[in-house]
């Protein structure tokens, strides 16, 4: 015992020697640092939104860092902002697994004047600055005028989703004015439950296709069901031919833009997760740095918009110049 | 205070926590200079409430553990609880103590049924609670349809979010029930058959230990400790939701571990478990402030996690050749007889 008291008495020393050894040096300028939380850490999709996030931030000289579970876990999330909060960094884009777990972090954070926003998943009755990402209406009006043209008024939809969300419920009913704008005849038949499970999109769009033989079009209102439901199509004998349910995905995975490639998919809408990277880091840096006029709405922050921010989509069909991009992972 | 310490615990134990204690004020030291914001009040505080509600499940868990069983299901009373008191407030309208009251009779009710099933069925309690965590993790999600339920009273918040002298109330509810357990476990008797029955359920069985009725019983305290936890949390996020503490059993296995409990059973303390979960909250915090990926976090973790059952696994055999030496002297002594000569046969 008495050798083991030595030991750490005399180790104590040497680590803080250590210590100062690594310490940066007086008077040195660090960086800016500046975060980006999201629920689905690993998951292609903000991969996309941090290589962005990252990039914009390599204009101004900042640098960035990536926070959030690998599982979905909300009030993991909710601990990582507060934890950034405490280390003070300049400013943090979080994408929120669940709206209101994320709401007392954020409002703490923004309360402690730490420039915090939402891109892809809101938080809308939290405090942040504002909200980046795809307008859910929009994008599914984007995928019903491509639908309706490609249809016409003989189009009969099948959709498949999962019941409940608000960014899908804005999705189907964007799809549906959509649609009706070009092809006032076509009708949405069914719609289906997925569960957000690729097994489960198999097995109901399949019994979909069986019960509403007249389906020649199949929506996906998310990005999880699109391989489902084309397997669906392959299922009843209808992925080829004259006969052949056109199927529209929700997703920019390697998978899905390889099935566009192939035919087996006639397009997906594709949301730009890097341009929401982009402008979630000028707007933080914005907001973090306040010029001659202070923000009116927000004192204490620099300028930066109130209202979201859309940043659009595409629909990619066979042949889209982006898939070829899209393929290569983002270097983070 | 040090000597009587190490008795009690074991040298090896001891050994492990001030292994513990050394490597966090290490860690702490090294990122105070390098970052200058670890002994900041506002990062010990996230620091501590980081890991709380794990925490307060590694307390049960530890009885669990001591006992040679494991609870995978407190991941999933975790969300329960949050989701039946949110429920029972928002939708029922009930007032607080009522609800509170009710969702832990319902987590107790689950440890009772686990142990009950462990006890009737005999099967690996690892089988029986992770088929709980899964039927839980079903109900969670049925009962809400995938949506959070939020709108919390002010009141039923300060569960979560409050502070008494400046101390958040999870990180009070956490050490107070430390301590009381941790005497409970070293004092009570009760509680005490927990390292017979670890150390072999047989043999503590026909000592007349009750093994059934303590299992149950100590469920039934995992599952109580778990729903603490998610009440906790609900008024920490001001939300209750089914994704809530995923994976937050392996925290707790693994705090149990790394404080020094004997995986298969018959040893561990309290205080060990707090050191352990206070372990995983620093190197988390570590991983955090320097801005390293912390998807190594989870291989630090993992690799925590073998060196401690690797360092326990050590002691135990340790303990166990120190043991046969011991009755090979005392045979040997009987052979002898008292008066140290040879016994009769011997000397013929």
């Amino acid at each position: 015992m008495d050798m083991m008291r030595r030991a750490v008495l005399q180790g104590m020393p040497v680590v803080a020697a250590l210590g100062t050894a690594v310490a940066r040096p007086a008077g040195a300028a660090e960086p800016e640092r500046y975060a980006m939380v999201v629920f689905l850490k690993g998951s292609e999709f903000f991969n996309w939104a941090y290589a962005g996030f990252q990039d914009a931030a390599k204009t101004v000289g900042a640098t960035t860092e990536l926070q959030g579970p690998a599982d979905w876990d909300a009030s993991a999330e909710a601990r990582a902002v507060d934890q950034l909060v405490a280390k003070g960094v300049k400013g943090v884009a979080v994408t929120a697994g669940d709206a209101d777990t994320l709401t007392s972090s954020i409002n703490k954070g923004i309360e402690k004047g730490v420039p915090i926003l939402t891109f892809d998943s809101d938080s809308p009755k939290s405090t942040r600055l504002l909200f980046v990402g795809t307008n859910h209406f929009n994008a599914g009006y984007a995928a019903g005028l491509v639908m309706g043209k490609l249809l016409g008024d003989k189009g009969r939809i099948g959709i498949s989703l999962i019941p409940g969300l608000d960014s899908i419920t804005g999705r189907v009913n964007g799809f549906k004015a959509g649609m009706a704008k070009v092809a006032p005849g076509a009708t949405v038949v069914a719609t289906v439950n997925d569960e957000g499970d690729l097994q489960k999109a198999e097995t109901v769009n399949t019994a979909m296709l069986q019960a509403n033989p007249e389906i020649n079009g199949i929506f996906c209102g998310h990005g999880n069901p699109a391989t489902g439901a084309a397997a669906a199509a392959r299922n009843v004998g209808r992925d080829k031919g004259d006969n052949k349910v056109l199927v529209m995905g929700f997703a920019i995975d390697v998978p899905i833009l390889q099935m566009v490639e192939r035919d087996e998919l006639v397009g997906t809408v594709a949301q730009n997760p890097y341009l929401e990277g982009v402008m979630c880091f000028h707007l933080l840096w914005a907001a973090a740095h306040k010029t001659q006029f202070d923000s009116m709405t927000r004192p204490g922050f620099g300028n930066v918009p109130t209202a979201d921010l859309d940043t659009g989509v595409a629909i990619l069909l066979k042949g889209s110049p982006a898939i070829k991009a899209l393929m290569t992972p983002p270097k983070i | 205070m040090a000597v009587r310490l190490r008795k009690a615990l074991g040298r090896g134990m001891f050994l492990q926590h001030l292994g513990l204690v050394v490597l966090m004020l290490a860690l702490g030291i090294t990122l105070q200079f390098v970052h200058d914001d670890f002994f900041t009040s506002a990062n010990l505080e996230v620091l501590a409430m980081n890991r709380v509600f794990e925490g307060i499940m590694a307390l049960g868990m530890t009885f669990i553990i001591i006992s040679g069983g494991i609870d995978l299901s407190v991941s999933s009373v975790f969300p329960f609880a949050e989701i039946i008191v949110a429920k029972l407030m928002m939708q029922a309208g009930l007032p607080i103590l009522p609800a509170v009251i009710i969702t832990l009779l319902l987590c107790l009710a689950v440890g009772a049924v686990n142990g009950l099933l462990i006890n009737i069925l005999r099967v690996y309690p690892m089988v029986i609670t992770m088929g709980m965590m899964l039927t839980l993790r079903g109900v969670n999600l049925a009962i809400t349809n995938g949506h959070s339920i939020a709108g919390f009273s002010d009141t039923f918040l300060l569960l979560g979010q409050g502070k008494v002298l400046g101390v958040n109330v999870p990180i009070i509810f956490f050490l107070v029930a430390a301590l009381v357990l941790g005497y409970l476990l070293r004092n009570h008797r009760y509680f005490r058959q927990l390292y017979f029955i670890g150390g072999g359920e047989r043999a503590a069985r026909l000592s007349g230990v009750n093994v059934a009725q303590v299992k149950v019983v100590i469920y039934m305290l995992s599952s109580f400790l778990a729903g603490c936890a998610g009440i906790m949390g609900a008024a920490q996020y001001g939300a209750a939701h089914w994704g809530h503490g995923n994976m937050s059993e392996l925290q707790a296995i693994a705090a149990v571990a790394i404080g020094g409990a004997n995986i298969n059973g018959g040893s561990g303390v309290i205080g060990g478990t707090v050191l352990g979960i206070l372990f995983l909250a620093v190197v988390h915090n570590a991983f955090v402030l320097s801005g390293i990926n912390t998807f190594f976090y989870d291989v630090a973790n993992g690799l925590m996690l073998i060196l401690a059952v690797l360092f326990s696994w050590y002691i135990e055999r340790k303990n166990a050749k120190g043991m046969l030496a011991v009755k090979q002297r005392k045979l040997e002594q009987t052979a002898r007889g008292a008066d140290g000569k040879a016994a009769a046969f011997e000397r013929a």
